[in-house]
């Protein structure tokens, strides 16, 4: 007969472990964990919100539709799936926007990476690592910090408000631009509260820094868009730090979308590898070189390095990214002239076009084929949640070893953290996250 | 009459049928053009909600709820005051649910002096425009409980507690 001791140790090695919600992830979904023997034998992102079907309603619909209809894919990163999908019209009708124009749309997602960062940062990310259970726990012990993470959001919202009519699901974009501009006047009502958020960027990423991380270092493919002049929002190259270097036409010819049994979402590879990251750390690890000085000045500070390869500190990245979109907001309301008019003209044609563009959580790509009366007649969105859902995998695969002996309760919390470093949106690639720990 | 300081939120997406129980109570309120009341709606995020209710002192919310009751149900819950249910209100998708909303601001210091939360118990969040018959008579019944509690607070501001 087993002793107390040799059973406990038995039990540690092989069990089930099941919590039903998890919360601070946008959607519903269910990890899986079975432990065998000690080890990690399964881990499985499942995805059981079921498939929305946005590329099916978009089949049919004028060229002119997809921005309005593509941005309630996502409540918390409307901009960069309507964004996207404008620029890929624009593509197929080879539409040129005026400067004025494109810098109101670098403005927008100013807004969007502000807001979206803010809330996962303060709000969903940090009581993880401050040992909460959410944020209103955490607001009794640091009250001034969500004070101050709230009104920061506010600074998001109220740009995409000003540039894209309301904050959720914006109505003022438009293919070939918005529907109307603001004026410099307007700009510069937000400026001085732009000027605050861009100090309290700052301290964001110092206190981003300022918590503990587990030493947790991965060999990640990271793709993101890459620009010459600019850290990226909705413009670039598609590269990695493995080779790749293509234009977003290119797409589906490095990368393709398969069907996992315990998923409603598609996992994305890349063909000739596998799994891939991209989001936050993906974007700084190609992109550091394009930070504006203060940026870089707060990352080396804070020791980030200009490059990262630990998941954790994703939300270090998230403060600089924060500052970055402050600054850049600040740069195009100092620099803007309201453009001559508010939109380019659009001729539709029978065409493909092609886009990527980067949401705060990490790439979407976009493909339309349209007829020569500017309907769509195909559509694909790739959802950033959807390309890292085997690298999270993974990440599990590779994180839980090292706290395979905790009691259940800790290890759940710390899977739990780990899924959040990519700040999921699971709404976007298919709502809740089961996770399920399974030890044999 | 005049309610000024009054603001009165409805709360839903109006195309997931008896979720949208809180909207359509806000905007027949909004129809009887009160003086002075400021009547918004909010789809359910509780991060837009406390910017709402920002530095206002008379706060009214409505909502659609499932707590088990009979379908049509109004409950009412006054703050300060006992814990909100929680599990009534978790249809929400947002990340900041109602509650959420509220237990922030008041761990913030930062809720309304008065802030009332009616909770229409619905029978279906399924997708659609119409509500059920049990809800759309709520929705009317409502709207005189809320001219009462409007009528309470111009005559007295403290709140309708």
């Amino acid at each position: 007969m087993q002793n107390l001791s040799e059973k406990k140790a038995k039990q540690m090695k092989n069990k089930t472990i099941k919590v039903d919600y998890m919360a601070r992830v946008e959607g519903e979904g269910a990890l899986y964990l079975k432990i065998k023997n000690g080890e990690v034998a399964d881990a499985k992102l499942k995805i059981f919100e079921p498939p929305r079907f946005f590329e099916a309603f978009l089949r049919g619909r004028h060229y002119y539709e997809a921005p309005d209809i593509t941005a309630r894919i996502c409540g918390i990163c409307p901009v960069a799936y309507q964004m996207s999908a404008v620029h890929a019209m624009e593509d197929a009708f080879g539409v040129k926007i005026s400067k004025p124009i494109r810098e109101l749309r670098r403005l927008l997602y100013c807004g969007e990476w502000i807001e979206s960062h803010t809330l996962h940062l303060y709000m969903l990310h940090a009581p993880d690592f401050l040992g909460y259970d959410d944020v209103v726990q955490m607001s009794k012990d640091y009250p001034d910090i969500v004070k101050k993470a709230l009104r920061l959001k506010k600074v998001g919202n109220d740009i995409m408000s000003l540039i894209g009519g309301r904050e959720i699901h914006p109505i003022n974009v438009k293919v070939g631009g918005f529907y109307k501009v603001p004026t410099k006047k307007d700009l510069m009502k937000m400026y001085d509260e732009i000027k605050w958020a861009r100090d309290a960027a700052i301290d964001t990423a110092r206190f981003a820094a300022s918590l503990k991380f587990p030493e947790f270092l991965q060999d990640y493919e990271c793709v993101s868009l890459v620009h010459p002049d600019e850290y990226p929002f909705n413009e670039g190259r598609i590269m990695s730090n493995k080779g790749i270097d293509i234009a977003p036409e290119q797409y589906d010819f490095h990368f393709r979308e398969e069907h996992a049994e315990h998923s409603h979402a598609l996992h994305s590879r890349i063909r000739e590898r596998d799994n891939y990251l991209v989001g936050p750390i993906a974007r700084y690890n190609l992109n550091h070189d394009k930070l504006t000085p203060t940026c870089k000045e707060v990352a080396a500070e804070v020791g980030l390095g200009t490059e990262c390869y630990n998941p954790f500190k994703s939300i270090i990245i998230r403060g600089i990214e924060t500052l970055y979109s402050c600054e850049e907001a600040l740069r195009i309301i100092e620099n803007y002239e309201m453009p001559e008019s508010p939109s380019a003209e659009v001729i539709p044609i029978e065409a493909t076009g092609y886009a990527c563009t980067e949401a705060p959580r990490g790439m979407i790509y976009h493909r339309y084929r349209v007829n020569e009366d500017g309907l769509i007649e195909d559509a694909k969105i790739v959802p950033p949640t959807s390309q890292n859902q085997k690298t999270i995998e993974n990440d599990l695969k590779n994180f839980v070893p090292m706290y395979i002996d905790l009691p259940d309760k800790e290890l759940i919390w710390k899977c739990e953290q780990a899924v959040r470093n990519y700040d999921p949106c699971i709404s976007c690639a298919t709502h809740f996250l089961k996770l399920n720990i399974q030890r044999e | 009459m005049d309610g000024s300081g009054i603001l009165i939120i409805g709360i839903g997406n109006e195309y997931r049928t008896d979720d949208a129980a809180g909207l359509l109570a806000a905007r027949k309120v909004k129809e009887l053009a009160i003086p002075g009341i400021d009547v918004r709606e909010n789809n359910g995020d509780g991060a837009d909600l406390m910017e709402h209710w920002a530095n206002k002192e008379n706060v009214i919310l409505i909502d659609a709820v499932l707590s088990g009751s009979a379908p049509g149900t109004i409950h009412r819950f006054s703050l300060p005051g006992p814990e909100l249910p929680s599990e009534y209100f978790r249809f929400s998708t947002h990340l900041f649910s109602v509650p959420q909303a509220i237990y922030l601001s008041a761990s913030l210091g930062r809720l309304p002096k008065s802030l009332v939360l009616y909770g229409i118990e619905a029978s279906s969040f399924d997708s659609g425009t119409s509500l059920s018959g049990e809800v759309e008579l709520a929705v009317n019944n409502i709207v005189n409980i809320l001219n009462n509690d409007i009528n309470k607070l111009i005559i007295n501001p403290k709140g309708v507690n």
